[in-house]
C-alpha cells in the first residue's frame, strides 16, 4: 500500500507545484504586456558568441520612423549600484536611464507624486522615480519622498515619484520591475554611466493583433539603418513575450513528462504490492474460501468480493497518498510563492489511477481465488 | 496432489428418503469423504448421476451448482468453519447473502434460526467471545438459516468434549423430530448410533445398510 500512496502524493504534490507555477507565471507574464516588443542586441534563446553593435542613436532613429508604434521607449540598465540617502547606502541597485513612457509600458503603477515629463527627460534633469522598497529603505517610517534627495554616484537627484510595491519572484529574477529599481532621464544616466553598453527598446504595438507587424517593421528599419543586406542575419534581437512564454511553457512539458515518469513508475510498484498483499491474503484464507463456496457462493461472488478488497486497498493508499500529497502542496505553497492550486483534475487523475491499478493489480489474485476447489480448500490447514 | 487418478468411491448406490436420519461410517480411505462431498454438492460425481429431489444434480454447471448447494445442504463442520471476522449474526446470513435475500429478510431469518439454536442473547459475539459448543450451535443455524433439503454433519463433536458434544447430537435429534433430513458422517459408533439408519463404508463400496 505504501507504494499506492507515495504514488499518489508526488502526483498530488507535483501537479500542484506545477499548476501553481504556471499560473504564477501565465500571471506575470501577462503584466509585461503582450503587445510589448523587446529590442536589444541578442535574441533571447539565440547565439550569445558574436558580438553584435549595440543599439545607439542610429538604431533610435529607425525605430522613430516605426508608424506602427504606440510607444518606443529606450532604456539602459545598470546593475549592481549603490545610491544614499543622509548617509543611508543601498547596494544592489539597479539605475535604469529612460523616458517618460516607460512606466506606461511596463504597466508600473505610481502611487506617489509622478513619472517623467517629456520636457524634463529632453532637459536631463537630475530627478528620479524609486521603486517601493527603496523607499521604505530610504524614508523608513513613512517620510514623505516627494522633492527630498537620494544620491547616485555623489549627484543629488530629486525624487518625483514613488512605485507601488511589485514583489514577485519572478519578475525579481528577471530583473524586468523590482521594488530595488531607481528610474532617472536617460540623457543623465548616458552622461553618468556612458553609451558603451547601448540600449535596449521598448516597442508597443497599439492592439495584440498588430504585434507581428509592428515587428516586421521594426526589423526592416534596423536592417536598413545598418545596412543589411537581404541573406545576411538579424545582428540585433527582436523578442516577445510570446517567446518566453512559448519557452516555460516547453519546460514544463518536461516536467510533467518526469511526473509520469515518476507517478507512474512508483504506482506500478504500489501495484505489484497490492497484488503481492492479495496473492497472500488470498493464500491465507482458503479455508474461508472453501467455506463460502460450501455456503453457496459463485466464482463470480468470490472474484467480486477479492477485486473489492484489492480496491479497498488501493483507495485507502490513494486517499492517504492525497491527503499527505495535499498538505505538502499547501506547505510548499505557503513557504514560497508559489501560489496553492487545488487542482480537481489532480484528484481526479489520482482516483481514476488508483481504480485501474486495483483493478488491473487485483485481478490475478481474485481469479486465483474464484478458481479454488471449495474440496481441497476446506482441508487446507 | 499428483495426477494420479484416484476412484474413492467404486459404485455406490444409495437412496435416502426426505426426513430420514442416516449415518454413514468408515475408517479413513473408505471413500466417508467423496460421498460426503457428492452429497453436499461440492463435487460432481465422474461417473454416475446425483438425483437430487428429482433434479439430476451432477449435471449442473458450476454456478447452478453452488446455487443448489446454497438453498438445498446446511454444513455442519468439525472444526465449525465460522467467519472469524463476523459475529454470530453475520456469519448466519453468510448464505442468504449468497442467496440474494435482502437485507431486513436476511436480519429477520437469522434471528430466527439463532433463537431457535438457543444463541438469541449471542447474536452480536465475535467467534472467539463463544465456546465450542456456541460456536457449532451457530453453525447449525448457519446451516439451517435457508431451509435446507439436507443436513450434512461431518464429524460435528470431534472438536467438543463429550457433554458439549451430547447437547450437540441433542440439538441434532431435534432437527430429526421436526422432519428434517439429517445425514451423520462419522467414525465414533455412539454418535452414528443417533440415527436410525447406519451405511458402512469400506474401500469404496458400501459394506453394510441397516437400520438401527
Amino acid at each position: 500500500m505504501l507504494g499506492i500512496m507515495v504514488g499518489v502524493t508526488t502526483i498530488i504534490v507535483i501537479v500542484s507545484v506545477i499548476a501553481g507555477l504556471d499560473g504564477m507565471v501565465a500571471k506575470e507574464f501577462s503584466r509585461m504586456g503582450t503587445r510589448v516588443l523587446y529590442v536589444g542586441r541578442h535574441q533571447w534563446g539565440g547565439e550569445f558568441f558574436w558580438r553584435s553593435p549595440r543599439i545607439g542613436e542610429k538604431e533610435m532613429e529607425a525605430l522613430n520612423r516605426v508608424s506602427l508604434a504606440e510607444y518606443i521607449v529606450p532604456y539602459s540598465e545598470n546593475w549592481g549600484e549603490s545610491i544614499s540617502r543622509e548617509g543611508n547606502d543601498l547596494t544592489g541597485i539597479q539605475i535604469i536611464g529612460t523616458t517618460e513612457d516607460y512606466h506606461l509600458v511596463r504597466e508600473l503603477p505610481i502611487i506617489k507624486g509622478r513619472f517623467f515629463s517629456g520636457f524634463e527627460v529632453e532637459q536631463g534633469s537630475r530627478i528620479c522615480v524609486v521603486g517601493w522598497d527603496i523607499y521604505e529603505k530610504l524614508f523608513p517610517g513613512g517620510e514623505e519622498p516627494i522633492n527630498e534627495y537620494i544620491e547616485v554616484y555623489g549627484v543629488p537627484f530629486r525624487v518625483i515619484g514613488v512605485i507601488e510595491k511589485q514583489g514577485n519572484l519572478l519578475t525579481n529574477m528577471s530583473g524586468m520591475t523590482s521594488d530595488y529599481n531607481i528610474y532617472i532621464p536617460l540623457p543623465v544616466s548616458t552622461r553618468l554611466f556612458g553609451r558603451w553598453r547601448g540600449l535596449k527598446v521598448m516597442v508597443s504595438a497599439p492592439s495584440e493583433d498588430l504585434v507581428e507587424d509592428l515587428e516586421d517593421e521594426c526589423r526592416m528599419m534596423l536592417r536598413a539603418s545598418r545596412g543589411l543586406h537581404p541573406g545576411d542575419p538579424d545582428n540585433f534581437g527582436i523578442n516577445s513575450q510570446d517567446f518566453l512564454l512559448k519557452n516555460f511553457r516547453d519546460a514544463t512539458k518536461y516536467m510533467w513528462a518526469a511526473l509520469v515518469g515518476i507517478a507512474g513508475l512508483s504506482l506500478l510498484v504500489g501495484g505489484i504490492g497490492v497484488m503481492n498483499i492479495m496473492l497472500i491474503s488470498v493464500t491465507e484464507r482458503t479455508r474461508e474460501i472453501g467455506v463460502r463456496k460450501a455456503l453457496g457462493a459463485k466464482r463470480s461472488n468470490i472474484m467480486v468480493q477479492f477485486l473489492l478488497e484489492a480496491l479497498m486497498v488501493c483507495w485507502i493508499g490513494g486517499l492517504i497518498g492525497a491527503l499527505v500529497g495535499f498538505f505538502m502542496a499547501a506547505i510548499i505553497a505557503a513557504i514560497s510563492p508559489l501560489v496553492f492550486v487545488f487542482s480537481w483534475a489532480a484528484v481526479f487523475l489520482g482516483f481514476a489511477f488508483t481504480s485501474m491499478i486495483g483493478v488491473f493489480f487485483g485481478l490475478y489474485p481474485a481469479i486465483k481465488a474464484a478458481r479454488k476447489n471449495p474440496v481441497d480448500a476446506l482441508r487446507y490447514e | 496432489m499428483g495426477k494420479t487418478e484416484v476412484n474413492a468411491l467404486r459404485g455406490i448406490d444409495l437412496t435416502i428418503k426426505e426426513s430420514e436420519y442416516i449415518s454413514i461410517m468408515g475408517p479413513s480411505g473408505s471413500g466417508k469423504s467423496t460421498i460426503l462431498n457428492v452429497l453436499g454438492m461440492l463435487d460432481v460425481p465422474t461417473s454416475g448421476n446425483y438425483i437430487f429431489r428429482g433434479t439430476n444434480v451432477s449435471e449442473l454447471s458450476d454456478a447452478r451448482l453452488a446455487e443448489a448447494r446454497n438453498r438445498e445442504v446446511g454444513f455442519v463442520f468439525q472444526t465449525f468453519n465460522l467467519l472469524p471476522r463476523a459475529t454470530a449474526l453475520g456469519n448466519v446470513e453468510l448464505p442468504l447473502i449468497y442467496a440474494g435475500v435482502s437485507r431486513k429478510d436476511r436480519r429477520n431469518r437469522a434471528i430466527e434460526v439463532l433463537e431457535q439454536v438457543g444463541l438469541g442473547d449471542r447474536m452480536n459475539h465475535r467467534p472467539n467471545e463463544l465456546s465450542g459448543g456456541q460456536r457449532q450451535r451457530v453453525a447449525i443455524a448457519r446451516a439451517l438459516v435457508t431451509k435446507p433439503g439436507i443436513i450434512l454433519a461431518d464429524e460435528p463433536t470431534g472438536n467438543l468434549d463429550s457433554t458439549t458434544g451430547q447437547e450437540i447430537m441433542s440439538l441434532l435429534d431435534e432437527l430429526s423430530d421436526k422432519k428434517h433430513t439429517v445425514i451423520l458422517v462419522t467414525h465414533e459408533r455412539s454418535i452414528a448410533d443417533h440415527a436410525w439408519r447406519r451405511v458402512e463404508l469400506l474401500d469404496g463400496n458400501i459394506f453394510s445398510d441397516t437400520e438401527v
